[in-house]
């Protein structure tokens, strides 16, 4: 716990590694860095805030217990790929487990809870609207603040895949949002 | 590049200089390419903007922080890296006796003699005992069974059994001990072997 200040921010690959060597200070900048992000991304994926806050907290505690699992390589796709696998795996287990009416209330209920203007609803529902495979990508880049690398990274896929889906994605957002956009 | 590409583009930073004169072209020639462009424009603000509201309770990430720091690591890699590193000299050491061993063992001697071929094969042994069923570890009663003297293993290990014995009974016969003025001292032979072995 030396009185160490940097004249330049550390990395996160590096606050990592410190964090693996016990500087909790490491963990609480990187908390700092990332906590709203993965938080949107929960957000966006799930549609329900009680269930986003469960997989938030579950994010950075799993990130926690598992810091020496972290070997090399970008700190934010190793980071999304966890949040991406909880929020895939609590959406498959909120299907398995709700009868289809419920399912759907419950996509609605961020709406109903979050206060939202209007055209942040069209937008959300503009976005809602799009496949899964155009609006994940959307998301990691415009919430999340990922490169088209670690967008990869996360989903297994090629850079020029991620590109073409980012794009596709803000062209069929902008057709969908067209009528307000304009306004 | 279309103009909705270059439009993109410049939204995500992708544009290089040429790219960049690209579209400043197309927004200067067509009315349409403008009224695209203020809607991405508008749309990346959206965006923006929802991002920016979308965020955890100042309760919630006080909460997961002190959840997070509480939590232990696991110890499973530690352990396993440190074992690892056991391993790899213990395989490493071992590694080393049985080239070592291996060489010792095979290397020629120049004083030994090539092991002679020998005279006669040894004969077959026959196991069918005369007397069917009797069980064999009765002494003096074994069946009588042809077997050259050199292919005698189930015999062998008997008489290694009595002389091992004999030797276990010599070893814990009471040793004598006898006290001068150099300390106390062991007789006898089997005390003498018993204390240089020692």
């Amino acid at each position: 716990m030396g009185a160490r200040v940097p004249s330049t921010p550390l990395a996160d690959e590096e606050l990592m590694e410190g964090f693996k060597r016990g500087d909790e200070a490491s963990f609480v900048e990187l908390y700092n860095r990332y906590n709203r992000r993965v938080f949107a991304y929960c957000m966006k994926m799930l549609g329900n805030r009680e269930l986003a806050e469960d997989i938030f907290q579950e994010v950075f505690v799993r990130i926690s217990r598992k810091r020496m699992a972290f070997i090399s390589g970008s700190f934010a796709a190793w980071l999304f790929s966890i949040v991406r696998n909880l929020c895939l795996n609590a959406i498959r287990d909120r299907v398995q487990h709700l009868p289809l009416e419920d399912a759907e209330s419950v996509t609605q209920t961020a709406a109903d809870e979050a206060e939202y203007d209007e055209s942040l609803e069209l937008l959300r529902q503009g976005i809602e609207q799009l496949p899964p495979d155009m609006r994940e990508p959307l998301i990691l880049r415009v919430y999340n603040g990922l490169s088209y690398q670690e967008i990869a990274e996360v989903m297994q896929m090629k850079v020029p895949t991620v590109k073409v889906r980012v794009f596709r994605a803000k062209q069929r957002l902008q057709q969908l949002l067209a009528p307000y956009l304009t306004d | 590049m279309t103009t909705e590409e270059l439009i993109i583009g410049h939204f995500e930073g992708d544009l290089d200089a040429a790219e960049a004169e690209q579209l400043r072209d197309a927004l200067d020639a067509s009315p349409d390419a403008r009224a695209l462009f203020e809607n991405h424009e508008s749309l990346h603000s959206l965006l923006r903007t929802d991002a920016a509201t979308l965020v955890p309770a100042a309760p919630l990430v006080s909460r997961v922080l002190d959840a997070a720091l509480a939590t232990p690591s696991e110890v499973a890699t530690k352990t396993v890296s440190r074992w690892g590193v056991t391993q790899i000299a213990a395989g490493f050491g071992a590694l080393v006796l049985l080239v070592g061993g291996t060489l010792i063992a095979t290397r020629p001697s120049e004083t030994a003699l090539p092991a002679p071929a020998p005279a006669v094969a040894p004969p077959a042994i026959t196991l069918e005992p005369t007397v069917p069923n009797l069980p064999q570890t009765v002494e003096g009663s074994m069946p009588k069974v042809e077997r050259a003297a050199t292919a005698s293993r189930s015999v062998e290990p008997r008489r290694n059994t009595v002389e091992r014995s004999t030797t276990k009974q010599s070893k814990s016969a009471p040793r004598k001990l006898s006290i001068n003025r150099n300390g106390p001292r062991y007789t006898g032979s089997t005390t003498v072997q018993s204390s240089q072995g020692r």
